[in-house]
């Protein structure tokens, strides 16, 4: 039965998600022809795009475009997320819940299957938009530097290759671990994300009424949690590596250790509402 | 062979010190169309939906085929809620498909076909259907199922008084002979001649199970007439 839950709730999400998807690339692709048009060879002044002349107005435009495409994919980014919450909310808790509920499954399955599919949604359109953010940053320098992106590509790896050395034989600091801590984030980030999401539209669950607003609150509050334990872990960290000073230690191990603790962090808190839910859904189910 | 559905001093209290269901001990048999009649807020709602297992009772217990609620009696139990539960975006093509998915004694050929007699089209969105429409197509679905248990929570309220006679006609033929319905509704004239049992609920208490025959012998009424009496403000 899980295998079916996973097939419907793909089919559904994934409606929306290939729709964002589309959204995202077209207006990459516009973003990447601005890029390409002789408008933008004049503000960055290419000899062969000289005959049209730079004014204020078209440097402007040029800002006001990326800065729609930058609002654009945050937008994406947080209206996937607020679509999941509400449609958890209402497959979960609302009349639809009468089905979803009735449905010969265990509850776990349920949570299973919602989680593990808005999650890999949300890293799939995540990683989709790093991908596109990349290609136009790429794009665009390769027509400041007039060089071809390969060879962009190139170049940047082994001035970054260069620094990372530099900083290694410096400090001792590598880069290994915060790429690790980073890779990991990425990958685990959507996942705990939408744990603690559809964990706290849960808990919302608790009031007699307006649960979908008390939802939203334990979802502020939840949050104000992990901000806090964030804070004092931190704290505690910065003032444990004080202690532990040596040669080699510096900022960037600290930064890397918050990382961790932040990651660790919203690991704790997904499982613990993850878990919590399952009580709930199990236990305390009471559709109006 | 056990009862079908046991009730076991079964209490639901939201809190206020009132119980909506208050101590309830009933068994039901199988092969049989039952009633369950009330005024409004006498508890029949919140007893069906812990029935359904969307609602945890207080206290006491609830076995279906001698088993606690859970998955195993979902796919035993088909029910048909007093609200639109199917999603406004999805066709009644989608929604088949999912009900093939998950019932496995849910017969995609029978409800086609009653979707057909009642001329309404599989590719329509829920959300184009009026209010009566989709109370049909709820109903096909529930009864589209060759379940232990049919619970129907208001069957036929929102429906216009032909296709009164069409649901009741649809479920009568669409359910097994050892198979119950539990319905529960105002309109008891409309259902009277099907009712093989009746159970009076009141204040969140079964105040009276017995047979509709028994009902019409003893008291020399109908039981619409009987439900009156007995419930007479």
């Amino acid at each position: 039965m899980l295998g079916k839950l996973f097939k419907h709730e793909f089919r559904n999400v994934g409606r929306m998600g290939v729709l964002l998807l589309i959204v995202a690339a077209c207006v990459t692709a516009l973003g990447a022809l601005y890029l390409l048009s002789p408008l933008f060879g004049s503000i960055i002044g290419q000899r062969k795009d000289a005959s049209i002349p730079m004014s204020l107005l078209s440097v402007l435009l040029g800002l006001l475009g990326l800065l729609s495409y930058a609002v654009m994919l945050v937008g994406i980014s947080y209206g996937f997320l607020i679509w999941l919450g509400v449609r958890f909310y209402r497959s979960m808790y609302s009349d639809q819940g009468y089905l979803t509920h009735t449905l010969p499954v265990k509850p776990i399955e349920i949570l299973i299957a919602k989680t593990v599919t808005a999650g890999v949604w949300v890293l799939i359109l995540s990683l989709a938009m790093y991908a596109m953010v990349i290609f136009l940053v790429l794009l665009g320098a390769s027509r400041v530097m007039d060089v071809s992106i390969a060879e962009l590509v190139r170049s940047a790896s082994d001035t970054v290759g260069s620094i990372l050395d530099l900083i290694k034989r410096e400090t001792g600091f590598s880069f290994t671990g915060s790429a690790m801590v980073f890779l990991i984030t990425i990958l685990i980030a959507p996942f705990s994300t939408i744990c603690i999401m559809f964990g706290a539209v849960t808990l919302g669950q608790y009031s007699w009424k307006n649960k979908g607003l008390m939802g939203i609150i334990a979802y502020i509050g939840v949050r104000m949690a992990m901000n806090i334990a964030s804070g004092i872990l931190g704290v505690g960290m910065t003032m444990f590596q004080f202690s532990q000073i040596t040669e080699s230690s510096n900022s960037l191990i600290m930064a890397n250790g918050k990382n961790l603790i932040s990651l660790l962090i919203n690991l704790f808190f997904a499982v613990v509402l993850f878990c919590w839910s399952i009580h709930v859904v199990q236990n305390r189910l009471n559709l109006e | 062979m056990s009862e079908l559905l046991e009730l076991i001093d079964l209490t639901k209290s939201y809190g206020y010190g009132i119980n909506a269901v208050d101590h309830v001990t009933v068994s039901l048999p199988r092969g049989k169309i039952i009633g369950l009649l009330g005024p409004n807020g006498s508890g029949k709602t919140t007893m069906i939906k812990m029935i359904n297992g969307i609602l945890r009772p207080t206290s006491g217990e609830i076995r279906v085929n001698g088993m606690e609620i859970g998955p195993e009696t979902k796919a035993r139990i088909s029910y048909l809620p007093d609200r639109t539960y199917l999603a406004p975006g999805d066709t009644i093509h989608t929604i088949l498909d999912y009900f093939v998915d998950f019932y496995e004694d849910f017969s995609r050929d029978k409800a086609e076909q009653m979707l057909a007699d009642l001329q309404i089209d599989p590719n329509a969105k829920m959300k184009t259907l009026s209010k009566g429409t989709k109370e049909k197509v709820q109903l096909i679905l529930v009864m589209s199922r060759q379940a232990d248990l049919y619970v129907l929570d208001e069957p036929i309220a929102g429906v216009d008084p032909a296709a009164r006679d069409y649901i009741l006609r649809t479920i009568l033929n669409n359910y097994r002979q050892d198979s119950s319905i539990l319905i529960s509704t105002h309109l008891i004239s409309d259902i009277e001649q099907v009712l093989d049992e009746v159970l009076f609920m009141r204040l969140g208490k079964v105040i009276l199970h017995t047979s509709a025959a028994a009902i019409r012998e003893q008291q020399g009424k109908s039981v619409d007439a009987y439900f009156r009496e007995v419930f007479a403000c």
